[in-house]
């Protein structure tokens, strides 16, 4: 019973609830911040890539192939090391516009390299899922190849993996806090420096809630989409 | 014959209860006759050595002789060296170490979550600036400049209680990481214990900018120990010791050969 009162008084702490909400929120901008800015440039750069991925053609073989080792490395390498790696890295190459970014534009720049490669993945097994009649037929209609990528793969493609780049989003949302190690003072850094302080360790259970607050309307969401997919796939025609 | 086996099983056991009774009680480590001493990441001058999962080989720094002088004090046969991270040297709970020396500063805050012995280096705050920062003269000068500092460390501290800088400072998690920071030109000046900083800059004179400057505020490292350990008492009588015959001064002088009060003081 003494273990447990000690639990509640080190992880749920009313007092250190209250006292670290200000600095926490403050710090959990700063990750919403990144997720934002991030996710835009993932979702933009990934799409870019999964077509280069899907080039027909001989002469496109060194694009496909820079395509494969780029998702290649950047999936098998832990986000922090590429924190790491951009973080100091990059500003310890002492070039002019490369190294004297902020520490939150080397935190996106290490979140966008490495989430690109995941979802440039989703978006290709969409695109491979669409099936090869929609390409022919388009074709046939006079469409070029990147016309019917454009009006008619694509737009398919993407409507498909809607639930898998939700999920990817709410993967990257959360490893904004891992920046923290390149000197970034987002949310993770707030806590762990009230807990610190006051040897207690409820501001991490405040920045966690922040997050759950966050994820858990885009996964209900993500739920209803699928539903609503399925009920569609599967609707008899009347 | 039982007689005879009788006697001598009586007298056995008597010759080993007095053995019990006059050898010395040994110090009330965790393992009896080891001393298991904890340190952090590479410290230039005070310990280093090579990690292997949780232990540490071969360190060698100030902090590997003092522990080893104290536990000869203590007449402790073996020494083991692990691997304690500094971000749980100061959490309440149970260590899994005797005694940990990593640059420790005693703090009341600290204190009220483990034990402290008494003090075995004097430190100030050191200002360690990059090449490209011009040396600031003053306090005031230092406010203007971006400040980096690790986490839970006083020199954090310091910067966010009493010094109030105009940009809010850059935490990293290791001291590597903060000289790392210096080194690159991502901030200006880090504040972080001055033998911390005047050794590292001793050992890496063409990566940073020099110290700058020391900020009094008086104080001191102290081996830090669980709550309530047994060990302090013994501790601090061996500290007292060897700093009366002496050989505190040599590890120093041995270890630093720096004459910290040269650098000038900040105000």
């Amino acid at each position: 019973m003494h273990a447990f009162h000690e639990v509640l008084k080190s992880f749920f702490s009313p007092q250190s609830f209250r006292a670290s909400l200000p600095d926490v929120w403050a710090g959990f901008q700063v990750n919403l911040k990144m997720m934002v800015v991030a996710e835009l440039l993932v979702l933009a750069l990934a799409l870019g890539i999964a077509i280069v991925r899907g080039l027909p053609g001989r002469a496109a073989a060194p694009f496909r192939g820079l395509a494969i080792v780029y998702t290649d490395v950047f999936r098998g390498t832990p986000l922090i090391l590429v924190a790491f790696l951009v973080g100091f890295g990059l500003p310890g190459l002492q070039l002019q516009g490369v190294s004297t970014r902020s520490n939150f534009f080397y935190g996106v720049l290490a979140l966008t390299l490495v989430y690109t490669a995941y979802v440039t993945e989703v978006y290709r097994a969409g695109i491979e899922s669409v099936h090869g009649s929609q390409r022919m037929a388009a074709r046939s209609l006079g469409l070029s190849y990147f016309q019917a990528l454009r009006y008619v793969v694509i737009p398919q493609a993407v409507r498909r993996v809607i639930p898998p780049l939700l999920n990817d989003f709410i993967g990257l949302q959360k490893d904004t806090a891992l920046v923290t190690v390149i000197g970034v003072t987002e949310v993770a850094a707030q806590a762990q420096d009230f807990s610190n302080k006051q040897y207690n360790f409820t501001a991490y259970v405040v920045a966690a809630v922040f997050f759950i607050f966050l994820t858990i309307p885009l996964a209900r969401f993500t739920d209803h989409l699928i539903a609503v997919r399925e009920a569609r796939e599967r609707a008899q025609a009347v | 014959m039982k007689r005879l086996i009788l006697v001598a099983s009586l007298a056995v056991a008597a010759l080993a209860a007095t053995a019990a009774l006059a050898a010395p009680a040994s110090a009330p480590t965790r393992t009896p006759g080891t001393l298991v001493v904890g340190f952090g990441d590479a410290a230039v001058g005070f310990a280093i050595g090579t990690r292997r999962g949780s232990t540490i080989h071969n360190p060698k720094g100030y902090e590997v002789d003092l522990a080893k002088a104290i536990a000869k004090q203590l007449a402790i046969p073996n020494v083991k060296y692990v691997y304690t991270p500094w971000a749980k040297l100061f959490a309440p709970g149970s260590k899994d170490f005797d005694v940990s020396l990593q640059e420790a500063t005693i703090t009341a805050a600290r204190a009220r979550t483990v034990d402290f012995s008494k003090s075995y280096l004097n430190a100030n705050q050191g200002v360690l600036i990059s090449k490209q920062t011009t040396a600031p003269k003053s306090l005031a000068d230092l406010k203007q400049l971006q400040t980096c500092a690790q986490v839970d460390t006083t020199g954090l501290g310091y910067i966010q209680t009493r010094l109030h800088p105009t940009q809010k400072p850059l935490v990293y998690q290791s001291t590597a990481a903060a000289f790392t920071a210096v080194q690159i030109g991502r901030c200006d000046a880090l504040v972080l214990d001055v033998p911390i900083v005047a050794l590292q800059k001793k050992s890496k004179p063409g990566a940073y900018g020099p110290v700058a400057g020391q900020i009094v505020t008086k104080e001191q490292y102290g081996i830090v120990m669980q709550k309530g350990s047994k060990l302090k008492p013994l501790v601090n009588g061996a500290i007292t010791k060897l700093t009366k015959n002496g050989t505190i001064g040599k590890l120093q002088k041995k270890w630093f050969n720096l004459n910290f009060g040269a650098i000038p003081v900040l105000k």
